[in-house]
C-alpha cells in the first residue's frame, strides 16, 4: 500500500519524500510532502493465514507558506478519503528543521485485504 | 501533540461494570484503579524505552530531559460520568522534544519505539488486558 499511497500523493505535484530521508545538507523544497509507515498489523486471520492488515501512516506537509501547509493538507485529506483511507488524526503540528517552514501532519489508516 | 488520554475500553466492559454495581462495589473507584493500572503499564514502557538507543544519532544530543518529563501524576479526572487519566510526556518539562522524536522531521526519522509505546496497537491491546484483569481482581476480592 505504500506504493499506492506515494502514487496518490504524487498526483498533487509536490515532492513526496519518506520522513527523515532529506540529507542534512539538502535544501528544503518550498513545499513538500513526507510520509512514514508507523506500523502494519494483522487485522484478521483465517486458517493460520493473515486475511487483512491495518496499515498506519503519518503524512506531513511542510511549506514556507503556512496557508499552503493547511490548504494542501486539506486537499490530501479529501484525496485520501476518496481512496478509502481513514483519517483518524485530522491534524497535528510537526516540527521542522528549518524555521522558514511550517509543518503539519495527519495520521491515516487503511484496511488492506491480503 | 498533547498528552494522550488512556481510555477505559475492552470487550464486555459494560457487563463487568454491571456486575460490579450488582455486588455493591464502588464503580467509580474500580474505574479509577483500571485507569491507573493502564497508566502504570504505559509509564513502564516509556521508562524502559526513553533511552539513547532509541533516539536519533544514538542519543548523542540527548540531555535526559525527556525521561524526566514522563508524566507521573496518577490523578484521575472526572467530567460527569466520564473519567480520564493523562499519559505521556509533559510539555512543560521537556517542551516539544517528544513531538520532534515521535513524528520526526524531514531530516530525521521518527523514533518509532517511543510512539508505539503510547499509540501502538500492542500497547492498546496490553492496556485492554490490564484493565480487564483489574476489574476481575476487584470482583474476585469481593467474593
Amino acid at each position: 500500500m505504500e506504493d499506492e499511497l506515494i502514487e496518490l500523493l504524487n498526483t498533487l505535484s509536490y515532492p513526496v519524500l519518506r520522513q527523515g530521508s532529506l540529507s542534512p545538507t539538502a535544501k528544503y523544497p518550498d513545499t513538500f510532502i513526507t510520509f512514514w509507515n508507523n506500523e502494519t498489523i494483522e487485522h484478521s486471520a483465517y486458517d493460520n493465514e493473515s486475511v487483512s492488515e491495518d496499515i498506519d501512516f503519518d503524512v506531513n506537509v511542510y511549506s514556507n507558506n503556512p496557508t499552503t501547509t493547511y490548504d494542501l493538507l486539506d486537499n490530501i485529506k479529501v484525496l485520501l478519503k476518496n481512496n478509502n483511507w481513514v483519517i483518524y488524526d485530522r491534524g497535528h503540528d510537526v516540527a521542522s528543521d528549518e524555521v522558514s517552514h511550517t509543518g503539519r501532519g495527519i495520521s491515516i489508516a487503511y484496511l488492506n485485504n491480503i | 501533540m498533547g498528552r494522550f488520554k488512556c481510555k477505559l475500553e475492552f470487550d464486555g466492559v459494560l457487563s463487568v461494570l454491571n456486575k460490579i454495581e450488582s455486588m455493591n462495589i464502588n464503580k467509580n473507584d474500580a474505574c479509577e484503579k483500571a485507569l491507573i493500572t493502564s497508566k502504570r503499564l504505559v509509564n513502564d514502557k516509556l521508562y524502559k524505552d526513553t533511552n539513547k538507543s532509541n533516539f536519533p544519532a544514538s542519543g548523542k544530543y540527548s540531555h535526559g530531559q525527556l525521561k524526566k518529563s514522563i508524566d507521573n501524576d496518577y490523578s484521575v479526572s472526572w467530567q460527569g460520568m466520564c473519567c480520564s487519566i493523562k499519559i505521556g510526556y509533559d510539555f512543560l518539562v521537556s517542551g516539544v522534544e517528544s513531538v520532534f522524536l515521535m513524528y520526526g522531521t524531514p531530516r530525521m526519522n521518527p523514533a518509532r519505539k517511543l510512539k508505539s509505546d503510547i499509540y501502538g496497537a500492542k500497547t492498546r491491546k496490553d492496556i485492554r488486558i490490564a484493565q480487564k484483569r483489574t476489574f476481575m481482581k476487584i470482583i474476585e476480592r469481593s467474593n
